[in-house]
């Protein structure tokens, strides 16, 4: 990574460090919804953005996440961070197998489908299957965790939990970016034919684009479920997954910090804004259309063509 | 039985109009290649529209079905012009842009449209008049269909049948088709994509205004968001038809307005939404492209 | 040896019969050449070759092994690497990333390596970027290593192309009309990076319109005219055959612009 990179990535995480000094509870509260959506953001960039694939009902796995932990939880009484390896399995298990026979459908077909999915996991939840989703009202009474004898009962350690989540993601997402899989993701979104061609099992790679996405947006769900300790349907709705994607379009696909800046101009500056109400999602949409028109690759777009040094030193 | 007959009534009402708005989605498809997420709004606009402009001339005309007409008309010419500023500002400097930022582009017009409806007529539901179209209702066995539920079929059929007509009998309908197939080839013959697209959008809009009037006089409440639920049903009823096929979204109608309505009857109407896109999603993995679409080859 | 063999390959769009039962075989380190006038199925060969089209009939035997209907990845890795005649390269990125694409199924990377670096998947990557290098160096590409490959120019592009191709460490180079759109200074480039790829011990299989080409680089010759075989030979055979003159020249002299004639 250039050296500029770090810098800026050390600032927006410094940022992110000192900011509940100056924020109150409220305030706080919205840090830390920003952190969590920032990383169901980043987990949609990977299979919208990445690998290409129009997914447009990716808050189901954020809600699966949310709903499976706090299930976990309430019912069976299993300490909430115990829940994430089980989440994290039973997510990426469903998504491959809704992607399998899907996976092969032209973009706005797919698109279609996801958004099929979103709904059909509305429905379930909103009626109260087997008892246990708790229907239109949700699920209450979710328990914060503790760690090694550290209770996370302040609405502060949640979001220092969170923020310690982004990074371990970003970290993530940026060893994705120079590894095989990850450049296989962008072959195939580019040109899939040409990736097939030349070796690249392409299926093989969406379905893991997949099951990585869905996979990271239910620990975010998990950590949703932490910070409110409440959780109801209407977080996990269609609306929630064309939150998400366009956060990744208008911020940049495959951006890292288009993606965070998605995030913040279209969940933070809402509510930023909230005292003008009624007019805020008009501007709103007006801005959606300008930025589009203005920037039509996203706002930060993604940069091609940094290779490793040593490939350029003798030139 | 009777539930069956019933249920179809009303699945041929819904499924007329699901029709009639999913025309709008399919034809821009069709050309542009971009879902037109704004489409469902502009439909729910139209009904606000239609129903201002029947309150305000009703009480000049004796007859409400001449009432009626006359503000048919109106809202299709206004909601139009919206339809072609929409197109002229929000999508056509994305012609060349990634297809995705079209569509967010949709997704922030559909915003606008909302929010503009409910800054106009507040956020509280708005409810055609009982009267509006006289409330006669025939009996067969223990069937019932009403006249406003004849009207509905009768004005989806015809307006069905003109589109026919025109995409396939006339020059320009020739024209929207050649641009469907290849805008640049169309181009170099000597059509006027612009205008087609211009046309197109007028049409679609037309059909939007008409479904969303009839959206209100079928079930008289409307509200500021309906728009994405009703547009959602008939993009899925377009996708279901083949998207990019007219026929298509007018079979895909139809059926998705009975199977709803069918599914409702007879299973669950808790569950409808789930056995609407079970289905959809099962016609997509056997019939990719849908049941009218045609598979396009990708050229080597 | 022959390394590839193809049995009475039929291809059928519609009513069309793109390719009749065509046979052929190419032996290890030959540079064997399909011409053919338009629209005679030479490109459908490839594709069926390279698993994008399934043939109707007829079996594609590679050392032995027949790999009809294998998918495009398999058949790629088992050695088969094609260019396009349109090119298709990865255009938003640079000439490394585009060549790295080839590296791809070599790497020895496991999926986890994409979430977490380790001292192996790191040697792993360096290993393959300093191969890129390598035929960078090869194709004398080193100089555009971070330019994006839609801003360079058409010869360039091509050369990306079969960089790309022989990062995957093929065994069969299969070249669709590599000459197409190049200008003549860049054709003679291509005819000596033919014959240095072919004494790295590569096989080549190709089509091409540019007669002087084929006549120069080829062994051995495969003329097909409406799908079927009309004749088969070297150089000297096929342009002495009354039926290649007639499909040529007899009917329709579309669009060699008389190069033929020179040879």
């Amino acid at each position: 990574m250039r050296k500029s990179a770090i810098y800026k990535y050390l600032v927006f995480l410094g940022i992110l460090l000192i900011y509940p000094l100056f924020s109150n509870s409220s305030w706080l509260a919205i840090g830390t919804t920003f952190i969590i959506y920032s990383i169901v953001a980043l987990s949609q960039d990977i299979v919208l953005g990445k690998a290409g694939m129009f997914d447009m009902g990716h808050a189901m796995f954020f809600g699966i996440g949310a709903y499976i932990s706090a299930i976990m939880n309430t019912v069976f009484n299993i300490p909430i961070l115990w829940a994430i390896p089980v989440v994290v399995l039973i997510s990426a298990i469903i998504s491959v197998l809704m992607a399998m026979p899907t996976i092969h459908l032209r973009g706005d077909y797919l698109l279609v489908v996801t958004i099929g999915f979103n709904i059909i996991f509305q429905q379930v939840i909103k009626n109260n299957v087997f008892g246990l989703t708790g229907g239109p009202n949700g699920i209450f009474g979710i328990e914060r965790p503790s760690l090694f004898g550290f209770e996370f009962s302040s609405d502060l350690s949640v979001y220092y939990l969170a923020f310690f989540v982004l990074i371990l993601i970003l970290i993530m997402i940026k060893n994705l970016e120079t590894s095989a899989v990850g450049r296989a993701f962008h072959y195939l979104r580019l040109d899939n034919l040409a990736a097939q061609c030349v070796g690249i099992n392409t299926r093989f790679y969406r379905l893991f684009a997949f099951a990585l996405g869905a996979s990271i947006a239910s620990i975010a769900g998990v950590l949703f479920a932490i910070q409110y300790t409440v959780i109801s349907p209407e977080s996990f709705n269609l609306m929630q997954s064309i939150l998400f994607f366009t956060i990744v379009i208008v911020g940049g696909m495959s951006s890292i910090p288009g993606v965070l800046l998605g995030t913040f101009l279209m969940f933070v500056l809402p509510e930023i804004f909230r005292d003008f109400n009624t007019y805020r999602y008009l501007v709103f949409g007006v801005m959606m259309i300008l930025t589009m028109i203005l920037r039509p690759r996203g706002i930060i777009p993604k940069k091609f063509g940094i290779i490793p040094k040593y490939l350029l030193k003798d030139k | 039985m009777y539930i069956f007959i019933q249920q179809v009534i009303n699945g041929l009402t819904i499924g007329s109009i699901f029709a009639l708005i999913a025309l709008g989605y399919t034809m821009v498809y069709g050309t542009m290649k971009f879902i037109n997420f704004a489409h469902g709004d502009l439909v729910a606009l139209s009904a606000f529209v239609g129903l201002t402009i029947y309150t305000t001339v009703v009480s000049s005309f004796s007859n409400s079905i001449i009432a009626i007409l006359i503000s048919l008309i109106i809202t299709i010419v206004i909601i139009s012009i919206i339809g072609y500023l929409l197109e002229r500002i929000a999508y056509r400097p994305l012609r060349k842009a990634p297809r995705l930022s079209a569509v967010v582009s949709a997704l922030g017009a559909g915003m606008v449209f909302q929010n503009a409806i409910m800054l106009i007529w507040g956020p509280n539901p708005h409810y055609y008049p009982a009267d509006i179209i006289p409330n006669k209702i025939w009996h067969f066995g223990d069937s019932v269909i009403s006249l406003i539920q004849i009207l509905i079929l009768l004005l989806s059929f015809f307006i069905m049948i003109g589109l026919y007509i025109l995409v396939n009998k006339t020059r320009t309908g020739r024209a929207i088709r050649a641009a469907a197939i290849n805008q640049d080839a169309a181009r170099l013959m000597g059509i006027n994509v612009d205008a087609i697209i211009v046309i197109i959008f007028a049409l679609g809009s037309t059909l939007g205004a008409v479904g969303g009037m009839f959206l209100g006089m079928f079930y008289r409440g409307i509200t500021f968001n309906m728009g994405w639920n009703y547009g959602i049903s008939a993009f899925v009823a377009a996708i279901i038809g083949g998207i990019g096929n007219i026929p298509g979204a007018m079979l895909g109608g139809i059926f998705l307005g009975l199977f709803n309505s069918l599914i409702a009857g007879y299973i669950s109407s808790t569950w409808a939404d789930a056995f609407t896109y079970i289905l959809l999603i099962l016609i997509l993995i056997f019939k990719p492209t849908g049941i009218l679409g045609e598979r396009v080859a990708e050229k080597v | 040896m022959e390394l590839l063999k193809i049995e009475n390959l039929t291809k059928i769009f519609g009513g069309l019969v793109a390719v009749d039962h065509l046979s052929f075989s190419v032996k290890k380190g030959q540079i064997y050449g399909i011409i053919g006038p338009n629209g005679a199925g030479k490109t459908t060969v490839f594709n069926c070759l390279t698993g994008i089209y399934k043939p109707e009939e007829g079996t594609v035997i590679w050392k032995g092994k027949d790999i009809t209907n294998y998918p495009p990845d398999k058949i790629a890795n088992l050695g088969i690497v094609r260019t396009f005649q349109t090119i298709r390269l990865f255009s938003d990125m640079c000439v490394a990333e585009n060549i790295m694409s080839g590296r791809n199924q070599i790497s020895k990377q496991h999926w986890y390596h994409g979430l977490i670096h380790t001292p192996f998947s790191k040697r792993d990557e360096k290993k393959n970027w300093l191969k890129v290098k390598e035929i960078m160096e090869l194709m004398n590409l080193q100089d555009y290593a971070t330019e994006l490959t839609k801003n360079l120019p058409y010869g360039h592009q091509r050369r990306v192309e079969i960089a790309r191709a022989l990062a995957t460490e093929p065994e069969l180079i299969v070249l669709d009309e590599p000459a197409a759109g190049l200008n003549g200074h860049e054709t003679l480039d291509l005819t000596n990076l033919i014959f240095k790829l072919r004494d790295m011990g590569f096989t080549i299989l190709l089509i091409e319109h540019d007669m002087n080409l084929v006549m120069n680089v080829t062994d051995y010759i495969t003329v097909v005219n409406f799908g079927e075989k009309i004749c088969e030979g070297t150089p000297e055979i096929v342009q002495n055959d009354p039926a290649v003159i007639e499909a040529y020249l007899g009917k329709e002299d579309a669009d060699d612009e008389g190069d033929e004639d020179e040879n």
